[in-house]
């Protein structure tokens, strides 16, 4: 850098015309509100839940969602994908219509114990990857959900992510125990012993 | 010399031969060894019928430990026990699927018959009470912990139960003959079910 003092703009004062810098402020200042208005990312959740698809805006997609209602208790999962290769986000907590309250928990298999471990702070959603809520891990606990009896059809999720705000999902209502656990890698049929 | 090669790989050779016998029967899952006795589980059935496990002599029993609140595992667990039901066909009847509760306080008989039957009418589900309930977990070395009411202690707020999640699998003679992880699938049992049932 010169010791120069900040004569940056030319002076444009040529037998007294003043149009050419006024031209060249004006465009600088242009210049220099487009770059303050489009360089910043949208930061408010607020932002984000009032826009017609949050996902899209967010870099979430939300697929696979379904449920299993049990008297007394639920469990849902789900997968969580982050397009976004630079922003993380977190899966805060949970609401649903069907249950009094939604926990996040996760299933761990302590050498033939199995534990339940609390999430009271949400999920981290890493840049660029994907979390899956599934059977034997994390997974959505619902707490005295209503008789599954009463209704058929989806099941409504409110998730509430801490930058995407909020995306409402629809999970499918499966019968208890229909999906394989996470451990399991093959399809298999029960008409198939051994296979 | 002859007497030297014999001498020098005959014993490598026997003990190979010896390993190869003990290798029959092959099962998939973690066998007991000795094979003995099995403890007796008493408690009541789902539909208020007293049960003992001894009382099922002749049939293999698969006895699994759970609990009806638990959102997760459980009903996974019961329903690999209906796709093993379904590949056994009339062999079902010779084997007895045995699910405990291991929490009394909520799992009342009417909360275990709400659950239990909707898998399969066949399966038992026991409530033990807490004393028989200790003296099983000792007998079958589970390990069975109490989590905090989420909503603070003596609050009637969702609890849930850590448990041993294995499999146990006793043949037609009331033996503990084999055990299997909470993860096996109904298609790494059944060979082992199979077996017990051939003998």
């Amino acid at each position: 850098m010169s010791g120069k003092g900040g004569r940056i703009v030319k002076k444009a004062w040529i037998g007294g015309r003043t149009v050419a810098s006024a031209l060249v402020a004006t465009l600088l200042l242009g210049l220099v509100a487009a770059l303050t208005a489009c360089g910043v990312p949208p930061t408010g959740s607020q932002e984000a839940a009032k826009t017609a698809d949050p996902e899209a805006a967010s870099g979430l997609e939300v697929h696979g969602a379904w449920v299993q209602l049990m008297p007394g208790t639920g469990g849902a999962y789900l997968t969580i994908v982050n397009h976004d290769a630079t922003a993380g986000d977190r899966l805060l907590r949970v609401e649903s219509d069907v249950a009094g309250a939604v926990e996040i928990h996760e299933t761990r298999d302590d050498g033939g114990v199995l534990r339940m471990i609390a999430h009271p702070d949400g999920v981290e959603i890493p840049p660029g990857e994907t979390v899956e809520l599934r059977p034997g891990g994390l997974h959505l606990m619902l707490i005295e959900p209503k008789p599954p009896g009463d209704e058929a059809g989806a099941v409504g999720l409110r998730l509430y992510f801490e930058r995407a705000g909020r995306i409402d999902i629809d999970a499918e209502r499966r019968s208890p125990g229909q999906e394989p656990a996470s451990h399991e890698h093959h399809h298999h049929s029960a008409e198939e012993p051994g296979s | 010399m002859m007497s030297g090669f014999v001498s020098r790989y005959g014993w490598a050779f026997l003990g190979l031969w010896l390993l190869g016998c003990q290798a029959a029967p092959s099962f998939n899952g973690q066998v007991v060894e000795p094979a003995a006795a099995a403890p007796e589980l008493a408690g009541t059935n789902w539909d208020g019928a007293p049960f003992k496990l001894s009382e099922l002599q002749g049939k293999v029993r698969i006895v699994f430990f759970g609990y009806t609140y638990c959102p997760d595992i459980c009903p996974f667990t019961l329903a690999k026990m209906k796709q093993i039901y379904a590949a056994l066909g009339d062999r079902a009847d010779d084997v007895a699927m045995v699910f405990v509760s291991v929490d009394p306080h909520r799992d009342s008989l009417e909360k275990l018959a709400s659950y239990v039957p909707s898998f399969d009418r066949r399966f038992f589900g026991l409530r033990l009470e807490f004393d028989e309930l200790d003296q099983v977990s000792e007998a079958f070395d589970l390990t069975v912990q109490y989590g905090q009411p989420k909503d603070g202690p003596g609050t009637d707020s969702f609890y849930y139960v850590d448990h041993t999640g294995t499999f146990f699998l006793i043949d037609r003679e009331g033996r503990l003959r084999v055990t299997f992880p909470p993860n096996a699938t109904a298609e790494q049992m059944l060979p082992d079910i199979e077996l017990l049932l051939a003998r």
